[in-house]
């Protein structure tokens, strides 16, 4: 094994550059193939070998096995997310759902007008909105040192950033759809006598996905580059 | 003769099998590994390798570990323990699959007598 000079190294980045890829992890894989292989051989073969590798690691290789990486990290979330889900339904940890549930129905229970039960409603968004704030910053980080390596454009971002985002905003779509509904939800005289409880059942299960989608994160950001 | 149509389908074994003996390994790494112990017999293709390991790793058999090297990040392979648990498994379906392999090319073959 060799040490490569500065133009080879330039070589190789300008060679996966040209690929455009758009995964940041697909990205590195690639690269520390590159760079692993071409290690192994002399100034003399370089040329050649790195060609070779251009052979297997094609324009289409590459983004089909982007394609298929992105896939595949979509599926990972939703699963790990729903055991993590499933975990606050254990016995460890059922008498801390369970306490939180009865807090939140009695808050619930005291609900006085629309206003008051949309708040209680979109209440875990807050924990939500700091945690997105503290989610772009991290993996905007983490990415930064990368993009600067590679001297790549803005496109380059971890795999698991987009799934990460859509399932931040879909609560926030859902609560803002349950705030543009809370006067209607109010004025059915029906419904009006248990908004209070749809307001701490919404309350309760956004908190459980806020939270889960929170330990998720904090699982797969020891793993990846997010 | 090319041996990619019969590495196929053992490749997640081949995998597997390989992280349990070395605890954990990077892409490049299996490849040559694979090519070290078969004296080049067997050569993994990266347009196999990559896509399996994603795959093993999105089925929640293996984890990663992200890890500075050089002024590079590489991604390290290691077993979860639903992955150490899938070896057994995994090697006892190839084993089994060799066996009646054997058993169809050489009707004579009797793996008690080996």
């Amino acid at each position: 094994m060799r040490n490569l000079t500065d133009i080879e190294y330039q070589a190789i980045k300008s060679a996966i550059v040209r690929k455009e890829i758009s995964s940041a992890e697909i990205l590195m894989e690639v690269y520390d193939h590159y760079v692993s292989h071409l290690q192994e051989y002399g100034e003399v073969d370089f040329d050649d070998q790195l060609a070779e590798l251009e052979e297997k690691f094609t324009y289409g290789y590459c983004h089909a096995l982007q394609a298929k990486f992105n896939k595949e990290i979509r599926k990972e979330i939703g699963v790990l997310q729903w055991e993590v889900v499933k975990k606050n339904f254990c016995l460890s940890r059922i008498l801390y759902v369970l306490g939180f549930m009865m807090i939140a129905f009695y808050l619930g229970s005291n609900v006085k007008n629309e206003k008051e039960g949309a708040i209680m409603m979109v209440a875990p968004l807050l924990i939500l909105s700091v945690f997105h704030i503290y989610f772009l910053v991290k993996s905007s980080s983490r990415i930064k040192k990368i993009k600067e390596n590679m001297s790549q454009a803005s496109s380059l971002q971890s795999s698991l950033f987009y799934p990460f985002s859509e399932r931040m905003y879909l609560p926030v779509i859902m609560a803002y759809s349950i705030v543009w509904f809370a006067d209607l939800i109010f004025d059915v005289q029906v419904l009006s006598n248990i908004a209070p409880q749809i307001a701490a059942t919404f309350s309760i299960l956004l908190f459980i996905y806020v939270i889960s989608l929170m330990e998720v994160w904090k699982i797969k950001s020891k793993t990846s580059l997010l | 003769m090319s041996n990619n149509n019969l590495i196929k389908g053992s490749l997640q074994t081949i995998i597997l099998k390989l992280l349990e003996e070395n605890d954990r390994m990077y892409g490049y790494e299996i490849t040559q590994k694979v090519k070290e112990l078969t004296a080049g017999e067997i050569k993994i293709t990266e347009g196999a390798l990559y896509p399996a390991l994603h795959k093993l790793e999105a089925d929640g058999l293996l984890t990663t570990e992200i890890e500075q090297v050089d002024n590079r990040v590489r991604k390290y392979y290691s077993l979860t323990k639903d992955g150490q648990k899938e070896v057994d498994n995994k090697m006892a379906e190839l084993q089994g699959f060799v066996e009646n392999l054997q058993r169809i090319l050489n009707p004579t073959w009797n793996p008690g007598l080996t």
